[in-house]
C-alpha cells in the first residue's frame, strides 16, 4: 500500500469526517442523478423537470427509459464498489476485485451456456433468461469456493484466491470453449453481454437489483468495524472475539449475492470494484466504517457518470460502458501498481 | 488460574504437543522456552484459546475454553502473535484502538481513548501515535502491536496475557523495559503471563515460572532457577557447557 500518501488526510475528527465526507458524497449523487435524467437523446431541460411541465413523451422517456437506467448505474455501481472493499479487507490485499474469485467469470459461463445451448428464446423467458442464468452462474461460483474451503478445512484467503484464480481459468476456457461453437449471432450477443451495458434497464431489473444490493451492503456497512479487526489477521481477530469464519462467510454471501445481481442487470463492468475503493483508502485512509458506505456513494456515483457518457458520447449508437470503464480503469490500476511497487522499493 | 491438562496437538499425523499439562497462576509470569520447533507457539496458542488442541482440554478459572464465549474470553485475556503483518495504512491511534474493540459498541468513548493513551505510553509509544503503522521499523511495530494487547486487557481483574516472543526485535534497552511493564502489571493486576522467549538471562531476571520443552513434550517445569539449572539447558538445546558459562551467574 501507498502508506505515505496517509498523511494528507485531513486533520479532522473521525466522526466529523465521516459524516461530512458521507453528506457530500450523497449530495453529489443526488445533484449527478438529477443532471442526468436531463440528458439524452431527448433534452429535457431541467427546470422543466422541477417545474413539472413535460409533454407525455418527456415523461414517458423518464418515467420508463432514463430513471430506470440511472438508477440501474447507481445501484451496481454501489454494488460493486463496496463488494470491492469489502473483499480487499477479506483477502488483506488490497488488489483484490470482486472478479478475482471468480464470480463474474462463473457468471458469464452461464450466460454463454444460455445464448449457445439454449436455442432461440422468446418472450418473457428471453427477458430474463440471461439475467437469472448470470445470477445461478454467480451463486454457483460462489457454492463451489464454499466446498472446495470446505474440503480443505481452512478458511484461508489465500486459499480462496487460489481457488477463484483457477475457477476463473476453467469458467473461461468453458466459455471459449461455447464461443466456438456458436454461430455469428450468438457469438454477436455473448461479446456485447461480456462488455457490459445498462441499455436494457428496465423497472423489475432495478427493483430486483435494488432489493438484494441495498440489504447486503447496509449488512457489509454493519459489520464494517469487524472488518478492520480482520484486517490483523484470522487469529488475531478471533484473540478480539470476532467470530472471523462466520464474518468471512457472512461478507462472500454478501458480496456474491450483490456481484451476482449486478452482473445479472449490466453484464461485466470492470474496474469498478476495484479503483473506487482505492481512491477512498488514498485520500480518505483504510477504515472500513468510512471506506464501505463511501465506496457504495462513490461507485454509484462514478458509474451514473460513465453510463452518461457511454451512452451519449456516440449518439445516437452507444458504447458498451464496460468498455469504458476498462479503459479508464486499466491505465489507473498500473499507475497503481507501479505507485506501490515505488513504494515497497523504498523510492 | 489456567490449567492444560494432557492436551495433544497434531497437524496431519505429526505430533506437535505430546501429552502437555500445564497449569499458570495468577500475579506470576511464567515463561516457555526450548528450542526451535519444540512447541512452544503452539503450546502458547492452546492455552490461549487460539488452537484447539485435538486430545485433552484447558480450562480457564475451572471453564473449559472450548464452551467459553468468544467475546467474553476477548475481554480477559490478549494474545501477542509472532508474526502480525498489517498491509492497510492504519495509524498508530487506529491500531491500538482495535484492541479496545471488545468494549466498544458502536464508537469509541473517553474512556476507550484514555487506554490507548495509557497502553502508547506504558511502552514509551505515544510519540508515534499519528505515525501510518506499516511505515514503523520492526521494533516499534512490535511495542505497538504490545500496546494493542495491553489495552485489550486493561484494567480487567484476573486478565491474561499470553506473549509469543514480545521482545524479539526490540532493543536491549527496550527488551528490559517491557520486562519490567510486565512484571510490575502482573504484580499489581494479578495478571497472569505466559511468554515464550529465548534469552534465560531476561527469564531469570523477570520471570518466576518456566516452562522448557522438548520434541513436544515438557522436559520440566516449575520456579524459574530450579528449570534453568545449567544441566537441563544443556540437555535440551544440546549445547556444550562453556557456551553456557557465559551466562550463568545471576
Amino acid at each position: 500500500m501507498n502508506t505515505l500518501s496517509r498523511q494528507l488526510t485531513l486533520p479532522l475528527p473521525f466522526i466529523g469526517l465521516r459524516i461530512s465526507v458521507l453528506t457530500l458524497l450523497s449530495l453529489l449523487l443526488i445533484f449527478a442523478l438529477l443532471i442526468v435524467v436531463s440528458i439524452g437523446a431527448v433534452s429535457i431541460p431541467l427546470p422543466a423537470i422541477f417545474s413539472a411541465q413535460l409533454s407525455e413523451q418527456q415523461l414517458a422517456v423518464i418515467g420508463s427509459i432514463r430513471l430506470p437506467r440511472v438508477l440501474l448505474s447507481a445501484i451496481v455501481g454501489a454494488a460493486l464498489a463496496v463488494s470491492g472493499a469489502a473483499m480487499q479487507s477479506l483477502f488483506r490485499n488490497p488488489l483484490a476485485d470482486p472478479g478475482v474469485i471468480g464470480i463474474a467469470s462463473g457468471a458469464a459461463f452461464a450466460v454463454a451456456l444460455v445464448i449457445v445451448l439454449a436455442g432461440p428464446l422468446s418472450g418473457v423467458l428471453a427477458l430474463y433468461s440471461l439475467s437469472l442464468a448470470a445470477f445461478a452462474g454467480g451463486l454457483l461460483t460462489c457454492l463451489l469456493i464454499f466446498l472446495f474451503t470446505g474440503i480443505s478445512g481452512s478458511f484461508s484467503a489465500t486459499y480462496m484466491l487460489l481457488a477463484g484464480i483457477a475457477i476463473n481459468t476453467l469458467s473461461g476456457a468453458a466459455t471459449g470453449f461455447l464461443s466456438y461453437l456458436s454461430d455469428d449471432q450468438q457469438l454477436r450477443a455473448l461479446t456485447f453481454w461480456t462488455m457490459g451495458s445498462f441499455g436494457g434497464a428496465l423497472w423489475p431489473g432495478v427493483i430486483v437489483a435494488a432489493t438484494i444490493v441495498l440489504p447486503a451492503t447496509f449488512l457489509l456497512i454493519r459489520n464494517a468495524r469487524a472488518l478492520n479487526i480482520l484486517l490483523l489477521g484470522d487469529e488475531e481477530a478471533r484473540q478480539l472475539g470476532v467470530d472471523s469464519k462466520r464474518l468471512q462467510r457472512r461478507v462472500i454471501i454478501c458480496t456474491a449475492l450483490s456481484v451476482g445481481a449486478a452482473v445479472a442487470v449490466s453484464g461485466i463492468i470492470g474496474f469498478v470494484g476495484l479503483v473506487v475503493p482505492h481512491l477512498i483508502r488514498l485520500t480518505l485512509g483504510p477504515d472500513n466504517r468510512l471506506l464501505l458506505p463511501a465506496s457504495a456513494l462513490l461507485g454509484a456515483l462514478l458509474l451514473v457518470l460513465a453510463d452518461t457518457v457511454a451512452r451519449t458520447i456516440v449518439s445516437p449508437a452507444e458504447l458498451p460502458v464496460g468498455i469504458l470503464t476498462s479503459l479508464i480503469g486499466g491505465p489507473f490500476f498500473l499507475w497503481l501498481l507501479v505507485k506501490q511497487y515505488a513504494g515497497r522499493m523504498g523510492l | 488460574m489456567i490449567a492444560a491438562k494432557n492436551i495433544n496437538y497434531s497437524v496431519s499425523d505429526t505430533p506437535i504437543l505430546d501429552d502437555v499439562s500445564v497449569l499458570l497462576k495468577p500475579g506470576t509470569v511464567t515463561a516457555i522456552l526450548g528450542p526451535n520447533g519444540a512447541g512452544k507457539s503452539s503450546l502458547l496458542k492452546c492455552l490461549s484459546g487460539t488452537l484447539a488442541p485435538c486430545n485433552g482440554d484447558v480450562y480457564f478459572d475451572g471453564v473449559s475454553l472450548q464452551s467459553y464465549p468468544l467475546l467474553d474470553l476477548s475481554r480477559r485475556r490478549g494474545v501477542l502473535s509472532q508474526t502480525t503483518a498489517l498491509n492497510f495504512p492504519f495509524t498508530v491511534l487506529e491500531l491500538v484502538m482495535m484492541g479496545r474493540h471488545p468494549y466498544i459498541n458502536s464508537r469509541e468513548s473517553k474512556d476507550d481513548k484514555q487506554v490507548v493513551q495509557w497502553a502508547l505510553e506504558s511502552v514509551d509509544a505515544w510519540s508515534l501515535k499519528d505515525r501510518v503503522f506499516p511505515t514503523l521499523s520492526g521494533g516499534e511495530q512490535q511495542r505497538v502491536q504490545l500496546a494493542r494487547v495491553l489495552g485489550q486487557v486493561w484494567g480487567q481483574q484476573q486478565a491474561c496475557l499470553f506473549l509469543d516472543e514480545p521482545t524479539a526485535a526490540l532493543d536491549l534497552k527496550y527488551q528490559h523495559q517491557v520486562f519490567q511493564l510486565i512484571g510490575q502489571l502482573s504484580e499489581d493486576y494479578g495478571l497472569t503471563v505466559c511468554v515464550i522467549l529465548h534469552d534465560p538471562q531476561l527469564a531469570r531476571r523477570y520471570c518466576d515460572h518456566a516452562i522448557l520443552m522438548k520434541q513436544g513434550r515438557v522436559f520440566t517445569s516449575g520456579p524459574i532457577a530450579k528449570v534453568l539449572e545449567p544441566e537441563n539447558i544443556e540437555h535440551v538445546y544440546e549445547v556444550p557447557p562453556d557456551w553456557i558459562g557465559g551466562w550463568v551467574p545471576l
